[in-house]
């Protein structure tokens, strides 16, 4: 017999099954796991910071393609345990508005700092954005759903800005990466308005 | 399609199964032990740690973790046979904080290492393998239903990936392995923090 795409149609569907009657919110595996994977896709102020992330990596190359999206869900961690604690975080809006500034404007000015200056750099700003999601986390009833859910979704992005980053290769590409960085660099300004 | 059909409808019967985290119902308690480490998700989430951790440092002549964790499993199992049913559930969860950590960071570790962590691992999942309401033989089912499991999952896991490494020797595999082990520290590292929140 031979294979036809359509064979698995229904078997997709019945894999989603599962997330659809869940359909609940945080107190079920699905609904714990999309309110997780959610929270920074939904946020812009996150995504164009993760995407700024994967181009800086790509624009930097190896090792920093692969370096930087392991520092800062490892980093990311760290605040959000800070965030589970109770312990408080002072502006972290800011800061989640500013690693969009700093990090879209290092992509636009094809900034080339050590790596371990790049690597300390998307750290710091890992911290806040580890600390806004992990204080949602002592609501989710399914914690690890919830965890895993944020830290896939920010894995995607980070793979999202390396594809976008990947343009760097035709220089007309280097060009549009740059000026990527320079559209997340604005729009951090545009968040860190409406921080204050 | 027969296998890749096979593959789906496990694959969709399993989540609603794994995230019982409890025993099946129907099901004696060898095979609720056997099930158990696929139920618990420290337990998952430690063993898939070291899976990662014995696939990027290799197998020859022997995957030292593998002889870490049984070692560490029997003697967990042994104690839990008597003890009561302790939490080791933040152990775990710091288990594969390390775990993880030293995968990340992709350095060849000493084999003295590899065993001590694979034996603290398996100490701390035997000892939370034992079911408090079961006695007798039914608990010393279970309990070597947890052992093996906890030996099949890893050791399956663990051969399958070293293939695949070995075969697609690709920078960008291993590269993964270290991406995922970021993740798995991230998921852990916060669910230690929420261990320690809601233990007070």
């Amino acid at each position: 017999m031979r294979t036809r795409p359509l064979h698995a149609v229904p078997l997709l569907l019945l894999l989603a099954a599962g997330a659809c009657q869940a359909h609940a919110g945080a107190d079920t595996l699905a609904g714990g796991f999309f309110s997780g994977f959610l929270h920074p896709v939904l946020g812009w102020d996150h995504v164009v910071a993760m995407v700024a992330v994967g181009l800086w990596g790509a624009f930097l190359g190896a090792p920093a393609i692969w370096l930087l999206p392991v520092v800062f869900p490892t980093v990311m961690a760290l605040g959000g345990a800070l965030g589970v604690a109770g312990v408080p975080l002072p502006g972290v809006e800011i800061g989640i508005a500013a690693s969009a500034i700093v990090i879209g404007a290092m992509v636009a000015l094809a900034v080339r700092p050590p790596l371990w200056l790049a690597a300390i750099v998307v750290g710091v700003f890992a911290i806040f954005h580890g600390h806004a999601h992990g204080t949602e986390l002592p609501d989710a009833a399914n914690a690890l759903a919830f965890s895993a859910g944020f830290v896939l979704a920010t894995g995607l992005l980070h793979l999202a800005g390396i594809g976008l980053g990947t343009l760097v290769r035709w220089p007309w590409g280097r060009w549009a990466v740059r000026a990527g960085g320079g559209l997340i660099s604005g729009a951090g300004l545009f968040f860190l308005a409406q921080a204050f | 399609m027969r296998v890749c059909a096979r593959l789906l409808l496990l694959a969709a019967l399993l989540p609603s199964a794994a995230w019982a985290h409890g025993t099946i119902p129907g099901v004696n308690q060898f095979y609720n032990g056997l099930l158990h480490p696929l139920l618990a998700p420290a337990h998952l989430l430690s063993l898939l740690s070291l899976t990662l951790l014995a696939a990027q440092q290799g197998m020859k002549p022997v995957a030292h973790e593998l002889v870490g964790l049984a070692a560490g499993l029997l003697g967990g199992a042994l104690a839990a046979a008597w003890a009561g049913d302790p939490d080791t559930d933040r152990w775990l969860w710091a288990g594969v904080v390390a775990v993880a950590a030293a995968v990340a960071w992709a350095r060849p570790l000493p084999a003295a290492v590899r065993v001590g962590a694979a034996a603290m691992v398996g100490l701390a999942i035997g000892l939370g393998s034992a079911d408090v309401a079961l006695h007798g033989g039914p608990r010393v089912a279970a309990l070597v239903g947890s052992v093996i499991g906890a030996l099949l999952l890893p050791a399956e896991l663990t051969l399958v990936l070293e293939s695949v490494l070995k075969r697609w020797p690709h920078p960008a595999l291993r590269i993964g392995l270290r991406v995922l082990a970021s993740w798995l520290l991230a998921c852990a590292l916060l669910m230690l923090a929420l261990a320690f929140r809601r233990g007070g």
